[in-house]
């Protein structure tokens, strides 16, 4: 697969490609700085570029490279390779935007300014964090850095996936895999049931005397109903899901013993995947934009953040569900939120909008199903659009998961192609 | 560009368009920005979805609004199952119209 070689920041945001430019948009000079250069970061970086063209735009991310998350779990199957997951984020100067590859530690609200690792400060007028999810490494008793080594996550792509590869095709014909899903929210809601349906994929055409047991802390989830239904007909000896009402919840692990315990049981794991809890990344709560819960309130209109002004938050790590933590979220806030950046900074009011959000999933190379939501902003609060959104349809033909397939990989494509390309 | 005629629901997009092709901005500017900031926020949805070289999801380009709002409102008022079902039913009739304008303007990537 090809990706378009990087082009002018015109190509690519369609959605964008109409928009006027009014006079205050094209002479404003304000200092936009974007932290993470993932799926909404780069995103915004490109449309304030686009919006106005001469302010002075500074994308920070501590890497030249992105793995992305989505399709990620298609490695564990085979499907694909971290090399198709990887894309480069550098070379942007050429568009006229800042890069600066270092780590963000934190941001100076006060005199706004974001403080990069080696001390530096970058002056803002505004700021967009887009810093994605860390892990809640005292949220899982034994579950530690050292632990995903033996126990991956997988759940930031890069080398825990290929990890997780490794130890599913050394794994004897007969191993027993497991997967602990945290309680939500956490980042893309379908990926462990995605994940555990390529899984159980793998080992029904490859170790068929194996099979997957998924501990899950939740009772219900994203797609439940297709992805029971898909299991059920594809997986019926190779995957099992246990809900936190039968004991489900993992509580403590232990990498030395490959053992998960739950309340009432301790479970001898061949592999074990576990996907700890997580909250805002930790510059979130360094700047004072992450509440008590973790995650980053945030006005749904202007994604500017609830507790520090001129502070805006997007993707994985702001508050906005029912939005769910997907790419498809964070690509498109960040397409609205510099929008509405654009419009703030020359001195008009955010606007009200309707958002999307579309995610597919795989049941098996092949075979997808999808979700979509929809969504008001008004007053500041998402809402979800009564009589809009939905699943697909339970009962269906394989030829219509085998379209939806390939819908999937067209919407990577585009999604890629806009946010990196 | 000739102007086409345009219905009264999407006169404010329809100028707003007209701006975006290097017509002179209006007094109005800050006005007619109000229903396109709303009507760019909603197509930002689309290209998270619908690049150029799509097959299984078709590219936009090169379409007429006309086709646009048919397809739209065929979704919006059919009972599909589909992606495009389900968001569909999420727009109005008149958002469908302005939304079909404004990405029938939006220029060849």
């Amino acid at each position: 697969m090809t990706y378009p070689t990087r082009r002018s920041l015109l190509a690519g945001l369609g959605a964008l490609a109409a928009m006027p430019l009014p006079k205050a948009f094209a002479q404003n000079d304000a200092r936009i700085v974007i932290v993470g250069a993932g799926f909404g970061g780069s995103t915004a970086a490109k449309a304030l570029k686009r919006l106005l063209p001469n302010a002075s735009i500074t994308l920070i991310d501590p890497s030249e490279q992105y793995v992305s998350c989505p399709f990620s779990n298609l490695i564990l199957s085979g499907e694909r390779t971290v090399a198709d997951q990887t894309f480069s984020i550098s070379g942007w100067g050429s568009e006229g935007i800042n890069q600066i590859t270092a780590r963000a530690d934190t941001v100076d609200p006060a005199s706004r300014n974001v403080i990069l690792e080696d001390g530096a400060a970058v002056p803002y007028d505004k700021l967009i964090l887009a810093p994605g999810v860390s892990f809640r490494w005292d949220g899982l008793e034994g579950y530690t850095p050292e632990a995903s080594e033996r126990m991956p996550h997988a759940w930031k792509a890069g080398p825990q996936t290929v990890l997780l590869r490794r130890q599913l095709e050394e794994m004897e014909n007969g191993g027993v895999v497991y997967m602990s899903v945290p309680a939500a929210p956490y980042r893309c809601p379908p990926g462990p049931y995605e994940r555990a349906s390529l899984i159980a994929h793998y080992l029904k055409t490859r170790k068929p005397r194996s099979k997957l047991i998924v501990l899950d802390s939740k009772t219900t989830f994203s797609k439940m109903p297709l992805f029971q239904y898909a299991w059920a007909e594809l997986y019926p000896d190779h995957l099992e899901w246990i809900s936190a009402a039968d004991d489900g919840r993992v509580s403590r692990v232990d990498s030395r013993t490959m053992t998960l315990e739950t309340d009432f049981d301790t479970h001898a794991t061949s592999v074990a995947n576990v996907i700890p809890a997580q909250k805002a990344a930790t510059i979130a709560e360094r700047s004072g934009v992450a509440d008590q819960t973790g995650w980053c309130p945030i006005d749904a209109v202007s994604f500017e953040s609830t507790l520090q002004p001129d502070i805006h938050v997007i993707g994985d790590a702001a508050i906005a569900a029912p939005m769910p933590k997907s790419a498809f979220s964070a690509n498109l806030q960040g397409k609205i939120c510099a929008i509405q950046i654009a419009r703030i900074v020359a001195g008009l009011a955010p606007q009200p909008t309707r958002l999307l959000n579309t995610c597919y999933s795989y049941t098996a190379p092949g075979q997808a199903i999808s979700i979509v939501g929809a969504y008001t902003n008004d007053g500041g609060i998402f809402q979800s659009i009564e009589g809009a959104g939905g699943i697909s349809p339970l009962d269906a033909p394989s030829s219509l998961r085998a379209a939806e397939a390939n819908q999937a990989t067209d919407w990577f494509d585009a999604i890629i192609s806009e946010t990196f390309g | 560009m000739t102007p086409r005629p345009v219905k009264p629901l999407l006169t404010s997009a329809g100028l707003l368009v007209l701006a975006a092709c290097g017509q002179e901005q209006s007094e109005n500017a800050n006005t007619n920005l109000v229903s396109t900031t709303e009507i760019a926020t909603i197509a930002a949805s689309c290209s998270g979805c619908h690049a150029p070289s799509g097959t299984a999801i078709p590219s936009l380009s090169g379409r007429s609004a006309e086709e646009l709002e048919t397809l739209m409102l065929d979704y919006r008022h059919g009972d599909g199952t589909t992606v495009m079902h389900l968001l569909a039913r999420a727009y109005s009739d008149d958002q469908i119209a302005s939304l079909s304008a404004y990405l029938a303007e939006a220029p060849a990537p």
